[in-house]
């Protein structure tokens, strides 16, 4: 950071009188009344705890529950717009790990808006630890605890509905008959094992394209998809009408489980109802 | 004067002219002619330093070679033979392009229009001008280059690639005229020139090349014979000669009314 | 001297006295940009209170103070620097390849970029050395200098360069470039991805006076320079030979041109991403208005795309404030319709 010129030292001098004023009136605040709510799950949290009404901006990702809808949108997690977040008058952004770009956070930090970000992860701990974060940066811990508690005894209860091992397949997308599958260290691949499900997508991070012999060389049980957004969804047409699908167990059988998205891969407060609703669902299907 | 001796120029492996000698002097006009593919462009580019040449050519006393590019420009201008446009430029200023702005006379522009036949014509675009208007424009702006033709005591000259290619018989003569014009006032003239008997009539010195060889450089009435003509060009002509001395060739067709 | 150029400038057939009042309009259109682009923002700060706050010589608030001096000077500053290192690096190009639909991409600088900031998006974790929010600009700039810098060593054989090669070889390294960007890309992660779809859309929204800084001289240095090539390009426009034959150093202009062009739009396409269309669109506007002469298609093609550009990121920040569009979206979905436009009304005057 190089503030070489005259109005630049101007700018440092007003800065330190303001910071002046504001360590004055930060005093007077006991907890932020004012909060963005950026990432899904946090915002999902923020509504468990029923404290929506000091939200006053969401990102783009948060479209659950339904109320959150009619917050103003500051843009995606990742690529938040820094004049668009003054623009709320936060006095707290609250924000999923990997929120950014880290220039929007360089410039609330100059505004001395302070950011709390929440870490991510795809296992019980992780959803435990997000609920408890949350709560503590809005002043609750013991409701957090409460809910936290609450969440992962839903989790492990679940958890124990014993599915039978399934071999399941999540299909992200199937944009022109290539399939889009979750591979380890992603949310399908954590909500899967929490259901005690087997990932049939083996060997491979992150979300990728898998050929079709990979498809059939993993033999899914189960097809997993995202509910069906508009013409965005993967019909049962498209999907069985797909060779290598259609020869798989899953295929032959014509076994799929659509979930919401934001449910199923959130890892938030409805982990538990989403690994309960998964783990029947795959219950239910061939016994 | 400009000499070049000695002038290989080799494309690759093939080599397309063969060690010659040409010369030119000021206030002279010098016709390049002989058959196509004989390397009468190849000659006028590697005067003009467009290419890699072996041996030495020298313009007004100076060799060429490692001369920059602005200070040939100001002794020489070359008007090569196609030459569309990149941009819609107006005629006006096409012509100033060869002009520096530190010589730049405000009339130049409007003068070597007119002396092209294409007065009033500054504001056109050049694009939307015919062949051969667009050919007059490139002499008017190679004119404005060498505005004056002799400076301090120096000839300047003028490289043309056949000028008069894409002319009606009018404006070839308007164009011999402005050539000898020049040469009249000092200046030097190195045309390549297709049609014979307006080379002839214009010419003092006229080149003669056959297969990257000048075969004959002379007078007009010395290098238009039969024997040479047709040998260059590889078929029966007669050279036959007006009441004042002027060559003019006849071609011989075997069998044709006129035979 | 400046007689002269008033006879000039009464001459027919120069639009020269045209392209200088054109030159004064265009200021005039940028002062009016940038001063919008400080006015309007996603925030209620006002510039005229801010002003009169300051005039009085009372504190403005931190919000206000952060809003206009940290977010939307910067911006709008460097938004100057790209629309005009866009816009003249589209028209030295044009010049040098004696073509109007010549785009800085030809010369391998979006493919460069775009390998560069895709390696520092997907591998970037690893480097250490460079601090975050410089890893992508600055690879972003290597990359596009790498890309050039071969393609004219690929290009120049014993001291000349083909203008030919240079487009084929172009194109051959820019469709390199795409496959190593295609097997990053499949090697990112869902983050990875949306970052670098979100950078390749172009954004000015890093704008920061960090950034400005290092920027500033990258692209200014090479903007400043741009003038002296005008003749040169002029020249050109008759062929290289002939241009040669008028007096100008063809090789040089040609090394100059490239070096310009890698500067400018290296360091532009670095700090905001693939903003596409103005270093086409501006030029060709320009000549169609006042004439392909680069003595002044150049500076004013700098104040065309510099107003352009402020106004396409203003609207970027305020179209679904407070969330905000990338701008490669605004140049591209404004830009496309109206080059189509331009281009069918005056079809006679476009020569290819």
């Amino acid at each position: 950071m190089s503030r070489l010129t005259p109005i630049c030292w101007l700018h440092l001098a007003l800065s330190a009188l303001l910071a002046l004023g504001l360590a004055v009136r930060a005093g007077a605040e006991e907890s932020p009344q004012r909060i963005v709510s950026v990432g899904g799950s946090v915002t999902e949290i923020v509504f468990a705890l029923e404290q929506q009404h000091r939200l006053v901006a969401r990102d783009t990702t948060s479209n659950a529950p339904a109320a959150a809808l009619e917050l103003p949108d500051v843009g995606y997690v990742r690529r938040l717009s820094p004049e668009g977040l003054l623009s709320v008058n936060p006095d707290l952004i609250l924000a999923e790990d990997g929120a950014g770009p880290p220039e929007a956070l360089a410039l609330l930090h100059e505004s001395r808006i302070p950011v709390i970000t929440v870490p991510m992860g795809f296992d019980r701990a992780a959803v435990r630890a997000k609920i408890e974060a949350v709560a503590g940066a809005l002043g609750l811990p013991e409701e957090g605890a409460v809910l936290a508690a609450d969440v992962d005894a839903q989790i492990a209860a679940a958890a124990q509905t014993d599915p039978g091992g399934k071999r399941v397949l999540f299909v992200l997308a199937m944009q022109g008959g290539r399939i889009m599958a979750g591979g380890q260290g992603t949310a399908a691949d954590g909500v899967l094992a929490l259901a005690g499900a087997e990932n049939a997508a083996q060997g491979f991070e992150g979300y990728k394209l898998m050929t079709d012999e990979a498809v059939l060389t993993a033999a899914p049980e189960v097809i997993l998809l995202m509910e069906g957004r508009g013409d965005m969804g993967v019909t049962d047409a498209a999907l069985f009408g797909h060779p290598a699908i259609a020869a798989t167990p899953a295929g032959q059988a014509g076994a799929v489980v659509r979930m919401d998205g934001m449910l199923l891969l959130g890892f938030s407060v409805r982990t538990g109802q989403a690994v309960q609703h998964l783990a029947a669902a795959l219950r239910g299907i061939g016994g | 004067m400009l000499i070049a001796r000695d002038i290989v120029v080799k494309h690759r492996r093939r080599t397309i002219l063969h060690g010659l000698l040409f010369r030119a002097e000021a206030g002279q006009v010098t016709a390049i002619i002989g058959p196509s593919g004989a390397g009468k462009s190849t000659l006028l580019g590697t005067l003009s330093g467009d290419q890699p040449f072996e041996g030495r050519i020298t313009l007004n006393g100076r060799d060429i070679r490692g001369a920059r590019p602005a200070e040939m420009a100001r002794q020489r201008a070359v008007l090569p033979q196609a030459m569309p446009m990149a941009f819609p430029f107006t005629v006006a200023e096409v012509v100033r392009l060869g002009l520096h702005e530190a010589m730049a006379l405000p009339h130049v522009v409007a003068q070597a229009l007119g002396r092209v036949g294409l007065a009033g014509r500054e504001a056109a675009l050049f694009q939307e001008l015919s062949g051969g208007e667009q050919q007059r424009v490139h002499l008017a702006r190679v004119l404005a280059q060498v505005w004056a033709p002799v400076t301090g005591g120096a000839p300047r000259w003028l490289l043309l690639d056949e000028p008069v290619s894409s002319l009606d018989i009018g404006h070839q003569l308007q164009v011999m005229a402005i050539v000898r014009a020049f040469a009249g006032q000092g200046g030097g003239v190195v045309m390549v020139m297709h049609d014979l008997n307006l080379t002839a009539m214009s010419a003092d010195s006229v080149a003669l090349m056959q297969a990257g060889r000048i075969v004959a450089q002379d007078r007009p009435g010395a290098v238009f014979t039969d024997a040479l003509l047709g040998a260059a060009y590889g078929c029966a002509v007669a050279v036959n000669r007006t009441p004042r001395d002027c060559a003019y060739v006849l071609p011989q067709v075997a069998g044709g009314p006129g035979g | 001297m400046v007689a002269v150029s008033q006879t000039w400038a009464r001459a027919p057939g120069d639009r020269s006295a045209a392209a200088r009042r054109l030159t004064a309009v265009l200021a005039l259109m940028l002062a009016l940009a940038a001063l919008a682009g400080l006015a309007a923002g996603a925030s209620g700060t006002s510039l005229w209170s801010a002003l009169a706050d300051l005039a009085a010589g009372r504190e403005l608030s931190l919000r206000d103070r952060v809003v206009l001096w940290d977010i939307r000077l910067p911006r709008v500053m460097m938004g100057c620097l790209v629309g005009a290192a866009l816009a003249v690096s589209g028209a030295v190009l044009q010049g040098l390849f004696r073509n109007p639909l010549v785009d800085p991409g030809i010369v391998g600088v979006s493919a460069g970029a775009s390998l560069g900031a895709v390696v520092a998006i997907v591998l970037g974790g690893s480097v250490a050395v460079i601090p975050a929010q410089w890893l992508v600009p600055v690879a972003a700039f290597a990359g596009a200098w790498a890309a050039t810098l071969t393609l004219y060593r690929i290009a120049t054989r014993a001291g000349r360069t083909s203008v030919a090669t240079m487009l084929l070889a172009g194109i051959a390294l820019t469709a390199l470039a795409m496959a190593l960007t295609g097997l990053l890309v499949y090697m990112a992660d869902d983050a990875q991805l949306r970052d670098f779809t979100f950078w390749n859309m172009g954004s000015l929204s890093g704008a920061s006076w960090s950034k400005l800084a290092v920027a500033a001289p990258l692209i200014g240095l090479p903007l400043l320079a741009a003038p002296a090539l005008a003749r040169g390009l002029n020249g050109l426009a008759l062929g290289e030979a002939a241009a040669g034959h008028i007096g100008i150093e063809v090789q040089r202009l040609k090394a100059a041109a490239v070096l310009i062009v890698a500067a400018a739009t290296g360091a532009a396409v670095a700090v905001s991403g693939g903003i596409g269309f103005v270093g086409i669109v501006v030029p060709h506007l320009l000549r169609l208005v006042s004439g392909p002469d680069h003595r002044y298609l150049l500076p004013n093609a700098a104040l065309l795309g510099a107003a352009l550009l402020v106004l396409a990121d203003l609207a970027s920040r305020t179209v679904i404030a407070p969330a905000e569009l990338p701008i490669g979206i605004i140049t591209a979905v404004i830009g496309g319709p109206f080059f189509l436009y331009v281009l069918l009304r005056q079809r006679g005057l476009v020569d290819l």
